[in-house]
C-alpha cells in the first residue's frame, strides 16, 4: 500500500497531557415503537491532539450516532441516556480574529472543572452539559463536522460565500464584512476552489468541488477537531483520493485532530493513526493502524481486513463474513458478534466481553504464530499500552481455559490468509504465573 | 374555503398487501390507531347514519308548516322553526340526505374523471399527455366558485329545472382539475418502476398493467383526492344553495340557511335559524378534512406529531443534554 | 427565461380558454335562455332597444354565422366592451365592474398578505416547536375554523360583532349616508373601518390553509442535512430557522399560491354577499339574482383575468425566489 500520509505521528508523543476529547461510558438510546435501540452501548475512547481516529464499521454499528452524539446533534427519538464526554481545550490558542483562547473562553463563560494533574492545571468541559449559548459557541468553533452528502448540506438557497461567511459572523462578530470575505477567500485557496466561484449556488457546483466546499466551511474557525462522516464515499476513486490526499496537507499544516467515520477499513488503515471497530453499538476493537494490521485480534476486524483483496500478493480464496449484523432491537445475547464468529465458544453466548487490554498469550489470528517468551510476544506486550483493547473472550484467560474444548473450530482448513494459533501451543501453567506476576 | 389535502407533495401511497381480509382489518387498524381518522371516520358515519335514519328521528315532515312563524328551540322542536313554521331539526335531518347525496354523486363522478384523465394523461404520455396537461392546467387556473355560479346560474335559466342534479353536475365540471393533477404526478412517477416496465415486457396490454399494476398502488391517493373533492363539494354546494341557485323547496342544509338569510333572520335575532346548520356543515367538512391528515401521516411517517422521550427510562444527566 | 416565456404562453392560453368559455355557455344551454328572460320582462316596460341587446347578449341573432359573433365577441372584450346591464339598463357592464373592482381588489389582496404572513409565520413557530402542545392543539383548531362556511362564518361574525357587541359596521364598502366617496379622511376612515370584518373573516377561513402547509414543509425540510448543518455550525436559532429551513420550505407554499388565490376568491365572494361589500361577488350575485346574464358573464370574465394575472405574478416571485429555476434546473 502506497500510504498518503507518511507515519509521521509517532506514538511517543502520546501522553496524558495530549489528550483532547475524552469519551466515557457513553450511551444512545432511540426510543422507537416499543422497543429501545440501544445504538451506542457503553462506548469509551480518548483522542489526542493532532491524532486521526479512524472509526470503522458496516451500517448499523452506530458509528454516526456516536458522531452526532458527541456534536450534541441527536434530535427526538434519539438521546443521550449516560455518560461523560469531556473537552480540554488548548490555552492560548489564536483563532481568526487573533483573540487568544482563554481570553474567548471567559467571553464564553463555560463551565471549568479544573484538573490538578501534577503540576498542570487542565480545562476541560463536559459537552453534554453545555447550555445552549455555550453550546453554540463550542460548535465550529472546537469541533466541526464535514458531513457525508455534500449536496445534502449546502443550503441550496444561499450562495458559498454566505454559507462560509455566516459561520465567521456568529462566531466573531467583530469581524467586518471585508475581512469575513477575506477569510472565505483563503478557505477556497486552502481547499483549492477557484475564487470566482465564491458567489456560486450549491447546485452550480461539481461533486468534488461541493466536498471541499464543505471542508472548507469545516475549517473557517480553525477547530481543534474535525469529524469527518464518510467524507468520500459519494465520490468516485479518484476523486476520492485526491480529496484525502489534500485533507491529510491540510491536517499537516493546521494540526487539527480528526475523527474519521467509514466503513472502509482500507482506507482508514492508509490515513488513521488508531483505528476503533464497532460493532452493534460497542468497540470491540481499537489499536494503532500498524497493531491492528499486523496483529488483529477481535475476530470482527479479522473478518472485515480478509473481506477486501489486496492489490498485490497471490490470489487468495476471501473468507468474508457470514451472517448480517444484528437487529439492534433483538441483539444476541452474550457477545453480540458470536453468531458469525467462527471461534466463539459457550462462553460467547452468555457473557459480554468487556474492552480491555488483550493479554499477552490467547488467540493471535494472524500470520504470526505467538509464543510466550517469544520476541514477537514481548514485541506485542510492548505495544500493550493503553492504545490496544480488544472485546472478545478470546483474550479471557479464565474463560478460555475452562472451555478449551469447544474453542477454535475453524470451519474451513485449507488456503486462507492466516491460520489459528492452536492454543495448545500456550503453555497456559506459564501464561497465568506470567499474569500474576504482573499484577503483583 | 375548505382546506382539502395540505401536502403538496405526492404523498406515497400505502399498499395493503395481501388478502382481501387482511385488508380489511389493516385498513380498520388504520383508523383506530390515528386520532384524526378515528374522529373524522366517527362524524362522518354520525352524519349518514342521521340520515338515513331520518324517519326514525323525527316525527315531523320537513316541509309541513306546523306553527305560524319562527319559533325558538323548545322541547317540542328541539332546534326551532323557520319563518314558515317548519320544524328546523326535521329540516336538517332529511336535509342532511339531500346535502350529502350532491355532494357523493358529484364526488364520485369527479374522482372518476380525475382517475381518467390524470391517469391517460401520464401513462400515454406525449401528445395525449400534452394536450391533456393543457386542459387540466386552464381547468385548474380558472376560478372555481365563480365559474360554478355562472353555470348553475345559467343551468337553472334555461327552462331546465332547478334540481340538485344540476348542481352536482356543476360540482363535478369544476372540481376534478386539482385532483387530476396530482393523480397525473403519482403516475407519472409509478410509471418509471421496475414493475411497470416488467410488466409491459412480458406483453400485457395497456389497460390491464393500468388496472391492476397502477391503480391499486395509487388507492390511497385516490381515496385521499376523493375525499378532498367531498369536502368542496359540500362547501360549494352549500354556497350555491345559499345563493338560491339550488332547489328552495327541498330542504337541505344550504336551503335552510337561504331561507334565514332571506328572512333576515340574524338581524332580528333568530339565530336559531343559522346555528345548527352552519355547526353541522362544519363539522362534516371537519370530519373529512380530518380523515385526509389522518391519511397524509400514515403514508408520511415525518408528519406524525412526536411526543418527547419519556424521561423515566433515562438518568438524570440526560436533562442537560436532551434539547438541540 | 425561457422557462417564463413558456409560462406565459401558457397563461394567455388560459386567458383565451376563459374569454372563449364565457362565449360558448351560453350558447350551449339547453333551451332559449333569451326568451325566458324576456318572457320574464313582459311584465316591465321593454323597449326595442332593450330586446335587440338582449337578443345581442345571447346571440340568438341567426342572420349572423358563429364565428363572426366570436370574432366580434372577442373585438368587444379587446375594447372593453362587455355588454349592456339589464338590471340596470342602460349602464354599461364594463362601468360597472370598474367601479366594483377595486373594492375586491382591496379586500382580496389585504387578506391574502396578511392571511399568507400570519399563517407561515404560525407554521413555522409550531414546526419548530414540535412535540410541544402548540403543534398538537394547533392545527386542528385552525382545521375546523376554516371548514366553517366562510358565508356562515361572516354572518355569525356580524351577529356577533355587529348586532350584539356594536363594534363594526356591518354593511357595505363605507357609511353610505353620511360620508361621500373622494380622498377625505372621512371616507378613508369608514372604509377601513368598513373592511374590518369583512378582511376577519376572510382571515380566518384561509389561515388553517398556509399554517399547515407551511409547517408539513418545515417538517420535512428540518430533516434536511443542511439545517443539521446550519445548527452543527452554531448559527443562532433564528438564523437556521429562517434562513435555512423556512427559505427553503417556503418555496413549495409559493406554488400553493395560485390554489389558495382561487381559494380566497370564492370566499370574497360569499363575504361581499354577505356584508353587502360592493365588490364583484357582490355584483355578481345581484347579476345572478336578477338573470342579468350580461353582468354575471362580466364579473367572471374580469375574475378570470384577475386570477390568471395574479398566478402569473406569484411564478414570476417563484423564480425570483430559488435560484435553481432560475437556470431551468428544477
Amino acid at each position: 500500500m502506497t500510504p498518503i500520509v507518511a507515519e509521521s505521528y509517532t506514538t511517543a508523543s502520546i501522553q496524558e497531557q495530549d489528550v483532547l476529547l475524552e469519551v466515557k461510558n457513553l450511551n444512545v438510546y432511540y426510543q422507537t415503537g416499543n422497543v429501545p435501540v440501544h445504538a451506542v452501548n457503553d462506548v469509551s475512547f480518548k483522542l489526542h491532539r493532532g491524532q486521526i481516529l479512524g472509526l470503522a464499521g458496516e451500517s448499523g454499528s452506530g458509528k454516526s450516532t456516536l458522531a452526532y452524539a458527541i456534536t450534541r446533534l441527536l434530535h427526538p427519538p434519539a438521546s443521550v441516556s449516560g455518560g461523560e464526554i469531556w473537552y480540554y481545550p488548548q490555552r492560548d490558542r489564536t483563532i481568526v480574529t487573533g483573540k487568544v483562547e482563554s481570553q474567548q473562553n471567559q467571553l464564553l463563560g463555560m463551565k471549568r472543572k479544573r484538573e490538578v494533574e501534577g503540576e498542570n492545571e487542565r480545562l476541560s468541559v463536559n459537552v453534554l452539559e453545555l447550555s445552549p449559548a455555550q453550546l453554540r459557541a463550542f460548535r465550529w468553533q472546537e469541533l466541526a463536522i464535514v458531513f457525508q452528502s455534500a449536496m445534502n448540506a449546502l443550503n441550496p438557497v444561499l450562495r458559498l460565500e454566505n454559507q462560509i461567511t455566516d459561520v465567521l459572523k456568529a462566531h466573531a462578530p467583530s469581524m467586518g464584512s471585508d475581512a469575513c470575505r477575506d477569510r472565505a477567500l483563503e478557505l477556497l485557496r486552502l481547499v483549492g476552489i477557484a475564487p470566482d466561484r465564491l458567489r456560486s449556488y450549491p447546485h452550480e457546483l461539481s461533486g468534488g468541488m461541493r466536498q471541499r466546499a464543505i471542508i472548507a466551511i469545516a475549517l473557517a474557525l480553525n477547530p481543534d477537531i474535525i469529524i469527518m462522516d464518510e467524507p468520500t464515499t459519494a465520490l468516485d476513486v479518484v476523486v476520492q483520493r485526491d480529496i484525502l490526499v489534500e485533507l491529510m496537507a491540510l491536517r499537516e499544516h493546521l494540526s487539527f485532530a480528526v475523527i474519521f467515520i467509514t466503513h472502509d477499513l482500507s482506507l482508514l488503515l492508509e490515513i488513521a493513526d488508531q483505528v476503533v471497530i464497532m460493532y452493534a453499538g460497542r468497540i470491540v476493537e481499537t489499536a494503532p493502524w500498524q497493531e491492528l494490521y499486523r496483529h488483529t485480534r477481535h475476530p470482527y476486524t479479522y473478518g472485515l481486513l480478509n473481506s477486501f483483496p489486496s492489490l498485490h500478493g497471490p490470489k487468495k480464496k476471501m473468507s468474508g463474513i457470514s451472517g448480517t449484523p444484528p437487529d439492534l432491537r433483538h441483539v444476541p445475547l452474550g457477545c453480540a458478534f458470536h453468531p458469525r464468529c467462527q471461534f466463539a465458544f459457550e462462553a460467547c453466548r452468555k457473557q459480554v466481553p468487556a474492552l480491555s487490554l488483550p493479554s499477552a498469550v490467547g488467540v493471535h489470528i494472524g500470520e504470526q504464530r505467538l509464543e510466550p517468551d517469544s520476541k514477537l510476544a514481548d514485541d506485542v506486550q510492548s505495544k500493550r499500552s493503553q492504545q490496544c483493547q480488544v472485546a472478545c473472550h478470546l483474550y479471557n484467560v479464565e474463560l478460555l481455559g475452562t472451555h478449551m474444548e469447544n474453542a477454535l473450530q475453524i470451519s474451513e482448513p485449507g488456503p486462507q490468509t492466516g491460520h489459528v494459533n492452536g492454543i495448545g501451543d500456550v503453555d497456559f501453567k506459564k501464561a497465568g504465573e506470567r499474569q500474576n506476576n504482573e499484577q503483583q | 374555503m375548505q382546506v382539502t389535502n395540505a401536502t403538496n407533495q405526492n404523498t406515497t401511497s400505502i399498499t395493503f398487501l395481501g388478502s382481501t381480509r387482511g385488508r380489511v382489518r389493516s385498513i380498520l387498524r388504520a383508523i383506530i390507531s390515528n386520532p384524526k381518522i378515528a374522529f373524522g371516520v366517527g362524524v362522518v358515519t354520525f352524519f349518514v347514519l342521521m340520515a338515513i335514519a331520518a324517519p326514525l328521528l323525527t316525527p315531523y315532515d320537513p316541509n309541513a308548516s306546523i306553527v305560524k312563524g319562527s319559533l325558538p328551540p323548545s322541547w317540542a322542536h328541539i332546534f326551532g322553526t323557520t319563518g314558515l313554521g317548519q320544524d328546523l331539526f326535521a329540516q336538517i335531518v332529511y336535509g342532511a340526505r339531500v346535502t350529502l347525496m350532491v355532494a357523493f354523486v358529484a364526488a364520485i363522478g369527479s374522482t372518476i374523471l380525475q382517475v381518467v384523465m390524470g391517469l391517460s394523461s401520464a401513462y400515454y404520455g406525449g401528445m395525449v399527455d400534452e394536450v391533456l396537461s393543457l386542459i387540466i392546467n386552464v381547468f385548474l387556473v380558472l376560478p372555481g366558485l365563480p365559474l360554478t355560479i355562472v353555470l348553475a346560474s345559467l343551468a337553472s335559466a334555461s327552462g331546465a329545472n332547478k334540481n340538485e342534479f344540476v348542481i352536482a353536475l356543476v360540482l363535478l365540471f369544476t372540481s376534478w382539475s386539482y385532483g387530476a393533477r396530482v393523480l397525473r404526478a403519482q403516475t407519472l412517477s409509478l410509471k418509471e418502476r421496475e414493475f411497470v416496465a416488467a410488466a409491459r415486457a412480458t406483453g400485457e396490454s395497456s389497460l390491464r398493467i393500468i388496472s391492476s399494476e397502477i391503480l391499486p398502488n395509487e388507492i390511497s391517493l385516490i381515496a385521499s383526492t376523493f375525499v378532498g373533492t367531498f369536502v368542496y363539494a359540500v362547501g360549494a354546494e352549500v354556497a350555491l344553495e345559499f345563493l338560491g341557485l339550488g332547489d328552495t323547496s327541498r330542504p337541505s342544509w344550504g336551503v335552510i340557511l337561504y331561507w334565514a338569510q332571506n328572512n333576515a333572520a340574524l338581524i332580528v335575532g333568530k339565530w336559531w335559524q343559522f346555528v345548527p346548520a352552519g355547526i353541522c356543515i362544519a363539522l362534516l367538512c371537519a370530519g373529512l378534512t380530518f380523515i385526509n391528515f389522518g391519511m397524509d401521516e400514515l403514508s408520511n411517517p415525518r408528519l406524525r406529531v412526536e411526543r418527547p422521550p419519556r424521561r423515566r427510562l433515562f438518568s438524570r444527566k440526560s436533562k442537560a443534554v436532551a434539547s438541540r | 427565461m425561457r422557462y417564463l416565456f413558456r409560462r406565459a404562453g401558457f397563461y394567455l392560453i388560459a386567458l383565451w380558454a376563459a374569454v372563449t368559455f364565457n362565449f360558448i355557455i351560453p350558447r350551449l344551454m339547453p333551451g332559449d335562455p333569451a326568451e325566458a328572460y324576456i318572457a320574464k320582462l313582459q311584465t316591465q316596460q321593454v323597449t326595442r332597444a332593450q330586446i335587440d341587446a338582449i337578443r345581442a347578449e345571447f346571440g340568438v341573432n341567426p342572420n349572423v354565422p358563429i364565428w363572426r359573433q366570436y370574432l366580434d365577441y372577442l373585438n368587444g372584450i379587446l375594447h372593453g366592451n362587455l355588454g349592456i346591464s339589464t338590471s340596470q339598463f342602460p349602464t354599461p357592464v364594463g362601468d360597472i365592474l370598474k367601479q366594483s373592482l377595486p373594492w375586491t381588489i382591496g379586500l382580496v389582496g389585504i387578506a391574502l398578505v396578511l392571511s399568507f404572513f400570519i399563517g407561515t409565520l404560525i407554521g413555522i413557530l409550531i414546526a419548530w416547536k414540535r412535540g410541544s402542545w402548540y403543534d398538537t392543539a394547533v392545527p386542528p383548531l385552525l382545521t375546523f375554523l376554516s371548514a366553517i362556511p366562510y358565508f356562515w362564518m361572516a354572518l355569525g361574525l356580524i351577529y356577533i360583532f355587529g348586532v350584539i357587541l356594536n363594534w363594526f359596521p356591518t354593511d357595505s364598502g363605507y357609511d353610505v349616508f353620511n360620508v361621500s366617496p373622494g380622498w377625505n379622511m372621512d371616507f378613508i376612515g369608514s372604509v377601513a373601518q368598513h373592511a374590518i370584518l369583512p378582511v376577519i373573516t376572510l382571515i380566518i377561513g384561509s389561515l388553517a390553509g398556509w399554517v399547515l402547509i407551511m409547517r408539513n414543509m418545515m417538517v420535512t425540510t428540518l430533516s434536511e442535512d443542511y439545517v443539521m448543518m446550519a445548527e452543527a455550525k452554531g448559527l443562532s436559532e433564528r438564523r437556521v430557522m429562517f434562513h435555512y429551513a423556512a427559505r427553503n420550505a417556503i418555496l413549495p407554499s409559493i406554488t400553493s399560491f395560485s390554489i389558495a388565490l382561487g381559494l380566497i376568491v370564492s370566499g370574497a365572494l360569499l363575504t361581499e354577499i354577505v356584508f353587502n361589500y360592493p365588490g364583484i361577488g357582490y355584483s355578481l350575485y345581484r347579476g345572478v339574482q336578477s338573470d342579468d346574464y350580461a353582468l354575471v358573464e362580466g364579473c367572471f370574465l374580469v375574475i378570470a383575468l384577475a386570477v390568471i394575472f395574479a398566478n402569473f405574478l406569484f411564478e414570476l416571485i417563484y423564480v425570483l425566489l430559488d435560484p435553481r429555476v432560475r437556470q431551468g434546473k428544477k
